[in-house]
């Protein structure tokens, strides 16, 4: 069952509690990925990229309660990006991953990228917004009969006729047309549920 | 359209979004929603606005990679 808004919005201020699983696992499957990826992006190889991830994450764990108690400290997800855009700067920097590059590495151009906060910036928020679907995406695969998920799928993300999904799931055009509008609503609810969280 | 008792009724068509599906209400409008084009471009603009359906899609893309 999905928790309220209400409910949502307060995860964040309980994760100075490190013994709050619920929050925090909320915040490893949504803002892990996106670091993740951003690492990735940025040339980090998958087993640095991991680590990245967990030290960033242990970061917040460490500086979340002084944060939240900061008048101006405006959304968390500008603030995890900073953790992460220094924490990439001083892995990088790095003997191990200077190491990687004489002369000009990736190490390096990734440095420079990171060193230009308006592009890393505009980054995160696209790989935020992908990430916020995604996860919006499993919440609501997991609570719908395969049949409603896929009379969803096919039509809205495969583009694909609605006579044509009717016939072959067996089910009326009207049926595929709630299915799809459904999910939707609910997809849209979570994903806004998820930025008021992070207001 | 938004007479409540049309059965294209945007009321009528909140039910199949937020309905329970065993309701007698909500049978009656999913039978109407089969063969009625104006109601089934509305749950869509019901359900979402265009740069949400549109936004999904992007999404899902890169969801696929």
């Amino acid at each position: 069952m999905t928790s309220s808004p209400e409910t949502r919005a307060s995860l964040i201020l309980r994760l100075p509690d490190a013994a709050d699983i619920v929050a925090w696992d909320e915040v490893v499957a949504v803002y892990g990925p996106l670091v993740y990826r951003l690492a990735r992006r940025k040339g980090l190889q998958p087993n640095d990229a991991d680590d990245l991830v967990q030290e960033v994450l242990t970061t917040v764990s460490h500086s979340v309660e002084q944060w939240l108690r900061r008048p101006d400290r405006g959304r968390f997800r500008a603030w995890l990006l900073c953790i992460a855009r220094n924490t990439a700067i001083n892995f990088l920097t790095r003997p191990k991953h200077r190491a990687l590059s004489p002369g000009g590495s990736d190490a390096a151009n990734a440095l420079a990228e990171l060193a230009a906060p308006d592009g890393v910036s505009q980054e995160f928020e696209v790989e935020y917004r992908r990430e916020s679907f995604r996860w919006a995406s499993r919440r609501v695969r997991e609570s719908v009969a395969p049949n409603t998920w896929e009379a969803f799928w096919q039509t809205t993300m495969e583009d694909r006729s609605i006579a044509e999904v009717a016939r072959e799931l067996g089910m009326s055009a009207g049926s595929i047309y709630i299915a799809r509008s459904r999910i939707m609503t609910r997809l849209r609810d979570l994903v806004k549920q998820l930025e008021a969280r992070d207001e | 359209m938004n007479n409540a008792t049309s059965p294209c009724s945007d009321d009528r068509i909140k039910t199949l979004l937020q309905g329970e599906e065993c309701d007698e209400a909500f049978r009656s409008a999913a039978k109407h929603l089969d063969s009625c084009t104006t109601c089934q471009l509305r749950i869509a603009e019901l359900a979402a606005d265009e740069c949400d359906w549109m936004g999904c899609q992007a999404g899902a893309a890169v969801g696929r990679s």
